[in-house]
């Protein structure tokens, strides 16, 4: 797996590369703009890892260039710069994820692996918070390598509940993803449901955020976590 | 001491009024006296003149009375010498024979007259007389009358000077009550309209001063964003250096202590975001002004919280959440309630809960927090504000700027941060935020 990495500041720069090092990636580090250019006209990278305040040409600039030659790497914005506006702009001209100053390397490193899984076309016919599993085509779940099948109405729920681990869906949220347009909410399904779903997988799998709804856990991003490739 | 200007202005022009109708009045006074003696000496000619020659001739005896009805100011014709008629001293008078031809006055037992003398066809003096006390007064009637119209003007004139200062000073008043209304956040110009012509250059040279204000507390808050921006870089440096050594094996000893190192770092981490967030709070660049759903706020910033609560052993949870729109910048919105959210969670002790609520009520939203914490003593609920302040004895290890964040957050919404104790008696601080609805 090679990766570029594109930073000026040489503290971190070597520090992100000792840590992609010890994560099995290959690294080329560049510090400028210009040279980050010329190292992508002339080498395939399968990653990009790219600062924005670079010396010589702009980050966003060096980001232009590549799409606008038609490479479609699966490019990470690391930058200081990080107010809703900038992100939008890099993400606009073609980045794929963007990731603020300071980070944890677990986080950097859950990021790199999500943007190879998508590039990879490995698209998402799993959804998982790392605990959870459920496979979209054979609407099964899997809670620490367990197999459990599930009704309708549960797969129904538990796919709202994974498509945003983290986020609280509301009793009418997620009614409105177990019942049709018309059709007769019964005033308990959605404890009925959630009960079902508790027995399966564990009553602490779905989260109830008192007066807001209910949740599954956001994956967990381990602050040393390592992956060997 | 300051005086006022006003109180001096109107009492130096009263002074100067009531002194210049005084002499005005004592001047018209004295001149429509001597005018009024000379009128009556005149008058006393003509009744001389227009005596008929029977009335002039001798022995006159008999008094023949000419005037109107008042008999104080009758005339009395008198050849010399003669003898009084009335024995009543103010109605009759003896005219001795020495008197000179022409106008004198006589004293004739202690009464004064004024006397025409005369010589009639005859060749005999005699005369015509007027009491002077009778004289006296038509003099002073007359002249009390010039001063009337004085006496009620000169009231009516202090009021209208009194009413015009204040209407002139009133501008003054306005712009100071302005003055007062402006403050670090909100370093508005004076408007000059309306405000009088000599005060105009004073109101420029206070927007210049705003202005240089302004400039000065701008340059203090991009220092701090600028500072806590360069410092992004090395930090996330040595955060990954630190993340690579605990990828190295270690003694158990120095892994222990790596993870304080790392701890530390986090909380660096922390306080160079609040910092950045303080500063974008406090900016006047990038404000966006568009319709924010409050309760979609609270929503996320619970979600965000939940892990910090978690960890805390904190209930954190929703007890109601009304649809609420407000106008202002988003990110203000969301800076104003996790950070509010957060500081509940923060120094609420394991075990507690914090309840969030989301109120429409007449036109205002109000969102409260409500946590079983300490709670924050009267004394200090204005100084937690302040940026770096912490209560005393307390271990809570956030960045001392989340609730300045919070203030400044809700200035720039345009809304009303309180602190105050739980209604229901419990131990608890009660966070409440109020803002107009859309």
């Amino acid at each position: 797996m090679r990766v570029l990495l594109v930073e000026d500041d040489q503290m971190l720069g070597s520090a992100v590369l000792q840590a992609l090092h010890d994560a099995s990636y290959a690294v080329d580090w560049v510090a400028d703009g210009a040279k980050a250019s010329a190292a992508l006209e002339r080498h395939d990278f399968e990653l990009i890892l790219l600062d924005l305040g670079l010396p010589n040409r702009d980050g966003l600039e060096v980001l232009r260039r590549l799409r606008a030659g038609g490479d479609a790497t699966p490019v990470l914005i690391i930058t200081a710069r990080d107010t809703v506006d900038e992100r939008i702009e890099g993400l606009d001209i073609g980045a794929d994820d963007y990731l603020g100053k300071p980070f944890a390397v677990g986080e950097l490193l859950a990021r790199l692996r999500a943007l190879m899984r998508r590039s990879a076309g490995a698209a998402t016919s799993v959804l998982t918070n790392g605990v959870v599993s459920l496979e979209l085509v054979s609407k099964l779940a899997f809670v620490d390598g367990v197999e459990q099948s599930l009704s309708n109405r549960e797969f129904a729920l538990l796919q709202a509940l994974m498509l945003r681990p983290g986020a609280v869906l509301s009793r009418t949220q997620l009614e409105q993803t177990i019942y049709g347009w018309g059709e007769e909410v019964e005033s308990n399904a959605v404890d009925v449901i959630i009960h079902g779903l508790r027995r399966k997988l564990g009553s602490e799998r779905i989260r109830n955020v008192r007066g807001l709804g209910w949740m599954v856990e956001r994956p967990h991003i381990p602050t040393n976590g390592r992956d060997a490739r | 001491m300051n005086s006022s200007l006003r109180r001096r202005l109107f009492i130096w022009l009263s002074v100067a009024i009531i002194l210049m109708s005084g002499t005005m009045a004592a001047l018209s006074f004295a001149l429509s006296w001597s005018d009024a003696s000379e009128v009556e000496d005149a008058q006393l000619r003509q009744v001389l003149a227009a005596l008929t020659p029977q009335q002039r001739v001798a022995p006159m005896t008999h008094l023949p009375l000419v005037g109107g009805e008042d008999a104080e100011a009758h005339y009395v014709v008198r050849a010399l010498g003669s003898g009084e008629v009335d024995p009543d001293r103010f109605a009759d008078v003896f005219l001795p024979v020495t008197l000179p031809a022409g106008l004198q006055t006589l004293e004739s037992r202690g009464v004064q007259w004024r006397v025409m003398v005369s010589r009639n066809a005859g060749g005999q003096m005699f005369g015509v007389a007027q009491r002077l006390r009778a004289r006296d007064e038509q003099a002073r009637d007359s002249a009390v009358y010039t001063l009337v119209p004085m006496l009620v003007l000169v009231p009516l004139l202090l009021l209208i000077v009194h009413r015009l200062l204040r209407q002139g000073f009133a501008p003054l008043a306005t712009l100071s009550r302005e003055v007062d209304q402006v403050d670090g956040s909100r370093l508005a110009e004076l408007d000059p309209a309306g405000i009088p012509l000599e005060a105009v250059p004073l109101v420029h040279a206070v927007n210049r001063l705003l202005e240089r204000l302004g400039l000065v507390l701008e340059q203090q808050r991009r220092m701090v964003a600028d500072a806590a921006h360069e410092l992004r870089t090395p930090v996330a440096a040595t955060r990954v250096q630190a993340d690579n050594l605990a990828h190295a094996t270690l003694p158990p000893e120095a892994r222990e202590r790596l993870d304080a190192l790392q701890r530390g770092l986090g909380r660096i981490s922390e306080l160079i975001e609040q910092l950045l967030r303080l500063a974008r709070v406090q900016g006047h660049a990038m404000v966006t002004d568009k319709p924010v759903a409050l309760d979609a706020v609270v929503r996320t910033a619970i979600e965000e919280t939940l892990v910090l609560a978690e960890s805390h052993g904190v209930d954190l949870g929703c007890v109601r959440l009304d649809t609420a729109a407000v106008r202002g910048d988003p990110a203000h919105a969301y800076a104003l309630v996790r950070n509010a959210i957060d500081n509940a969670v923060r120094y609420t002790p394991a075990g507690g809960a914090v309840d969030v609520s989301v109120e429409v009520q007449a036109g205002f939203v109000q969102v409260v927090i409500e946590d079983t914490g300490p709670g924050i003593e009267p004394a200090q609920r204005e100084r937690v504000f302040e940026p770096f302040f912490r209560i005393l004895g307390s271990q809570q290890t956030g960045s001392g700027l989340g609730l300045a964040i919070v203030r400044s957050a809700a200035k720039a919404l345009g809304g009303r941060v309180e602190l105050g104790a739980r209604r229901d008696g419990r131990s608890g601080l009660r966070f409440t935020y109020r803002q107009k609805v859309e």
